[in-house]
C-alpha cells in the first residue's frame, strides 16, 4: 500500500511539474487554448493509465511522445475539416499548414506606460512566439523539444517518430523560418 | 545583413516559454489542475475494478468449484451400482454430465462477473 501511495504522489509530482509547460507547447502547436488543455488532458490520461508502473525516468519522454502523437492527430483532424470547409467557403487557405487565428493577435497593448527597452522586450517575446506558432508542424515540435525542452536529437527523434536526420532537417528550417521572421530584432540586444 | 545566432535564439525562446509557462492565468491554472485529477482518478478506478473483477472471479471460481463438489456427492449414490458395467457407463455419462454441467455453470459465472463488474463501475461513478 506504501509503494502506492509513493507511486501515485510521484506521478502526480511529475504531472504538476509538467502540465503548465505541456499546456504552453500544445498552445504553440495548436494556437487555441481550449483544444491545448484538451490534448493535455488526454496525454496526461494516457500517461497515467499505460504508464504509470513504469520507472518515473521514463515518464518525460513518454508523456512528451503521447502529447505529441496527440497533437498530431489534432493537426490531421483539422486538415480534414478545413478540407471540408474549403470546398464550401473561399474563407479558408488551404496550402499545407493552416494558419489560425493567434491569441496574441487580440492581445490589449498596455505598453505604452513601460520604458522602451521593456516594450522592445515584450515585443520580441510575442513575435518570437507568433513566429513559432505560425511554423510548420513538425518544424514547431522540432523546435519546441530541441530549444526549449533541450532535448537531444536523439531524444526528440523517438519523441517525434521519425530519424535523427529529419529532426536536424526540421529544426534547421525552423530556424531559419525563425531568423527571417525576427530579422527586425537583430541589432538589438535582448 | 545580419541575423540573431542559433545561440541566442535558443536562449531567448527559453526565457519567452518559460516565462509563459510560469505565468498562465488562475483559470487556466484550475483547468489543468482538474485536467490532472482526472487523469489521477483513472488509475485508482482502473485499480479498483481490477481488484472488484479479481475478488469476483475467485468467488465465482470457489462457487463452481462448490457446485462440482455438491453434484459430485450428489451423483456418487448412483455410481454404486452392483452391475459393473452400468457402473462404467455411468461414470462415464457422469463425468460427461460433470463436464457439461460444469460449463454451463462457468458461462453463467462468466455472466455475472460481467454484470459484477458494470456493477461496480456504476458505484464509483456515483461515488464521483
Amino acid at each position: 500500500m506504501k509503494a502506492h501511495d509513493e507511486n501515485n504522489i510521484s506521478i502526480e509530482q511529475f504531472l504538476i511539474r509538467i502540465e503548465k509547460r505541456a499546456f504552453v507547447m500544445a498552445r504553440v502547436a495548436t494556437a487555441n487554448e481550449d483544444d491545448a488543455l484538451d490534448i493535455v488532458q488526454d496525454a496526461m490520461i494516457k500517461l497515467v493509465s499505460k504508464y504509470s508502473n513504469k520507472d518515473s525516468k521514463e515518464w518525460p519522454p513518454l508523456f512528451y511522445r503521447i502529447l505529441q502523437s496527440h497533437i498530431n492527430d489534432w493537426y490531421r483532424r483539422q486538415k480534414v475539416r478545413n478540407r471540408w470547409r474549403s470546398w464550401f467557403s473561399n474563407d479558408i487557405k488551404d496550402d499545407g499548414d493552416e494558419v489560425r487565428d493567434s491569441p496574441l493577435e487580440n492581445k490589449q497593448d498596455d505598453k505604452d506606460k513601460l520604458p522602451e527597452d521593456e516594450i522592445k522586450s515584450m515585443q520580441f517575446s510575442e513575435s518570437l512566439e507568433q513566429a513559432v506558432t505560425v511554423l510548420p508542424l513538425r518544424q514547431k515540435q522540432a523546435f519546441m523539444l530541441r530549444a526549449w525542452e533541450e532535448c537531444s536529437t536523439k531524444e526528440t527523434s523517438e519523441i517525434m517518430k521519425c530519424s535523427q536526420g529529419s529532426v536536424k532537417t526540421h529544426y534547421s528550417r525552423a530556424l531559419t523560418s525563425l531568423r527571417n521572421n525576427l530579422q527586425e530584432f537583430s541589432n538589438d540586444s535582448h | 545583413m545580419t541575423h540573431i545566432n542559433e545561440g541566442d535564439l535558443k536562449l531567448k525562446a527559453k526565457q519567452v516559454f518559460d516565462q509563459k509557462a510560469d505565468s498562465l492565468d488562475l483559470k487556466t491554472q484550475k483547468r489543468l489542475e482538474m485536467a490532472r485529477e482526472t487523469a489521477l482518478s483513472q488509475r485508482s478506478k482502473k485499480t479498483s475494478v481490477f481488484d472488484a473483477v479479481n475478488i469476483k472471479w475467485m468467488t465465482g471460481a470457489g462457487a463452481g468449484l462448490a457446485l462440482v463438489s455438491l453434484l459430485t456427492f450428489m451423483l456418487i449414490p448412483g455410481l454404486m451400482s452392483s452391475n459393473g458395467r452400468q457402473v462404467d457407463q455411468s461414470n462415464i455419462a457422469f463425468l460427461e454430465d460433470i463436464e457439461i454441467l460444469s460449463h454451463e455453470s462457468e458461462l453463467e459465472l462468466y455472466t455475472q462477473l460481467d454484470f459484477y463488474e458494470w456493477l461496480d463501475e456504476s458505484l464509483n461513478e456515483a461515488e464521483l
